[in-house]
């Protein structure tokens, strides 16, 4: 129950100390989206509606998700900066209070945001674009605000709930994917705390590289174009929550060992 | 307390360590002054002390608890006023307000008290302050949080004659009993009067550590024509008033008040501790 209090006084503290940043976050997401729909949305579909394709928005919110895991490893930048460090690491409370309230901003807050952010980008754009055919004396679709939501990533689940797919696996799937995600997350965020300088940089690599491993073997096994099997699937399944579990800790053991020092390239 | 045990620390393993071997206890309410030349580790120290850096080998525990462990309730009771520091770009009275809630013992009135002592601006944002007016904000907040150890590195640097005149006021009335304030410092003068205890660092090492009531009790600080160089003066050095001097302190003799530079350009040319006559 102390710890709980103590996490709203530190998001209280991070509130008072950071909202400038929250807000530069905002409207740089903001600012992407209506650039994003401005420029393929609005002004390709006009020149060539062939050069409007669904790979576009697809490319958008690729671009996106690695945004996304970007800022995940900044999260405890703060550490490797030795003025800010002092003051934050000095800040009385625990190690877990400080990472679990960073680390539930993060992985719950840092989302929230940029979504609220898209959301806002899709009203303005709806509202232009609308008042633009309301001029032009076309029929204004003003369900366009909801065209955010039909193309994230996020909400294709949603949407299957929707259709056909039974309550059951929606849920089932939701939770797995939420699991990945949560497992990208702490990935990304271990080696941002893990790395002094550009920390994404490392995680991009490594994941590339134990991505060209796994195909590696699956060629090798004669399996790479055949279907994933049922096994693999479910190997992946209970690997996403277990993995998060490992690097959430990975995250939290190297936010705990870090020090003031600015030479060390990596703390482990 | 704060009880340094055999602790090993360096910043790369293949240098040679700040400290080696290195042990120390330090009482709740005492000033001690932590003198050193450059890189001997003062700043190293504190950093230390606060968790904010780990050691090698060997503990260091305050209370009972090891710093390390970076725990709520060990740091509630520590503050650093660090040699350099950026202040976020808020008012004074909104930083407190942001602050004050993570220290339980804060208090208003040591607040006020140092605020007006300093003159201290409130209305203007905390970034745009000078780098004294940022000292003097950052060490009024400290001294407010009311915890048991303090830790200043090189706290006058950066301030003005009347305002190192204000800081040394400031310390002596916020002193409670069961506080301990470590000053880190080159400036002898400035911290001369309000130190119990002195410590001198050299090579990973305690040069000297003794409190100002023994070496007043022991040593004659004083100044002597070349005539006086008598056989009991350990060490002198010319001065435009004569030449300053450190004796054994005879049975006859005055007490001397402590002449903080002497004592340490002494400890680093003869061993003082060495010479502590039982």
């Amino acid at each position: 129950m102390n710890t709980i209090s103590n996490i709203l006084q530190l998001w209280r503290f991070y509130w008072r100390t950071e909202k400038k940043t929250y807000l530069r976050i905002f409207l740089i997401c903001f600012a992407i989206y209506i650039v994003k729909t401005a420029v393929f949305d609005f002004i390709l579909m006009r020149i060539s509606s062939e050069a409007y394709t669904y790979s576009h928005t697809a490319l958008f919110y690729q671009m996106y998700s690695i945004g996304t895991l970007v800022l995940m490893s900044y999260l405890f930048d703060t550490v490797h900066h030795k003025q800010r460090a002092i003051s934050y690491l000095s800040l009385p409370a625990s190690n877990l209070e400080k990472f679990l309230s960073r680390f539930i901003m993060g992985v719950v807050g840092v989302p929230i945001l940029l979504n609220v952010a898209l959301f806002a980008g899709s009203i303005v754009v709806t509202l232009v674009l609308g008042t633009m055919d309301s001029l032009a004396g076309n029929p204004t679709s003003w369900m366009r605000i909801f065209d955010y939501y039909s193309h994230h990533p996020d909400m294709a689940a949603t949407y299957d709930l929707f259709g056909a797919m039974p309550f059951n696996r929606f849920l089932t799937i939701l939770f797995w994917r939420n699991m990945m995600v949560l497992a990208f997350f702490s990935f990304f965020i271990w080696f941002g705390t893990a790395f002094r300088r550009a920390g994404w940089v490392y995680a991009i690599i490594v994941i590339f590289v134990l991505l060209a491993l796994f195909i590696l073997v699956l060629e090798i096994m004669g399996i790479l174009y055949d279907p994933v099997p049922r096994s693999l699937r479910n190997i992946w399944g209970y690997g996403a929550p277990l993995l998060s579990i490992l690097f959430t800790y990975l995250a939290y053991r190297s936010f705990c060992r870090a020090q003031i020092v600015t030479h060390k390239f990596v703390t482990l | 307390m704060i009880d340094i045990q055999r602790i090993k620390f360096g910043y790369k393993d293949n240098s040679p360590k700040v400290f080696e071997d290195f042990s120390l206890r330090l009482e709740q309410n005492n000033v001690y002054g932590l003198l050193g030349e450059n890189g001997t580790g003062k700043s190293t120290l504190l950093y230390l002390l606060m968790g904010l850096l780990r050691p090698c080998e060997g503990q260091i525990t305050v209370d009972g608890t090891n710093v390390s462990c970076r725990k709520r309730q060990t740091l509630q009771q520590m503050y650093i006023v660090p040699e350099e520091f950026d202040l976020p770009a808020m008012r004074f009275t909104e930083y407190v307000e942001t602050y004050r809630p993570f220290y339980p013992a804060f208090s208003d009135d040591v607040l006020h008290r140092c605020v007006e002592e300093f003159k201290l601006p409130q209305d203007v944002k905390l970034n745009t302050l000078s780098m004294g007016n940022k000292k003097k904000a950052l060490m009024s907040f400290a001294l407010a949080t009311n915890v048991h150890y303090l830790f200043m590195d090189e706290p006058t640097n950066g301030l003005d004659v009347p305002s190192k005149k204000q800081f040394r006021k400031v310390i002596a009335t916020t002193m409670t009993e069961k506080r301990t304030l470590i000053i880190a410092t080159h400036q002898l003068h400035d911290v001369e009067s309000l130190l119990d205890h002195v410590l001198i660092l050299q090579g990973s090492q305690l040069l000297l550590n003794a409190s100002v009531t023994e070496l007043c009790k022991k040593y004659t600080f004083d100044i002597r024509s070349n005539d006086a160089l008598t056989d009991d003066v350990l060490y002198s050095e010319r001065t435009p008033q004569g030449n300053a001097t450190l004796s054994f302190r005879q049975p006859d003799d005055e007490e001397t008040p402590l002449n903080l530079e002497l004592l340490f350009n002494a400890a680093h040319k003869i061993s003082l501790t060495a010479n502590f006559p039982d």
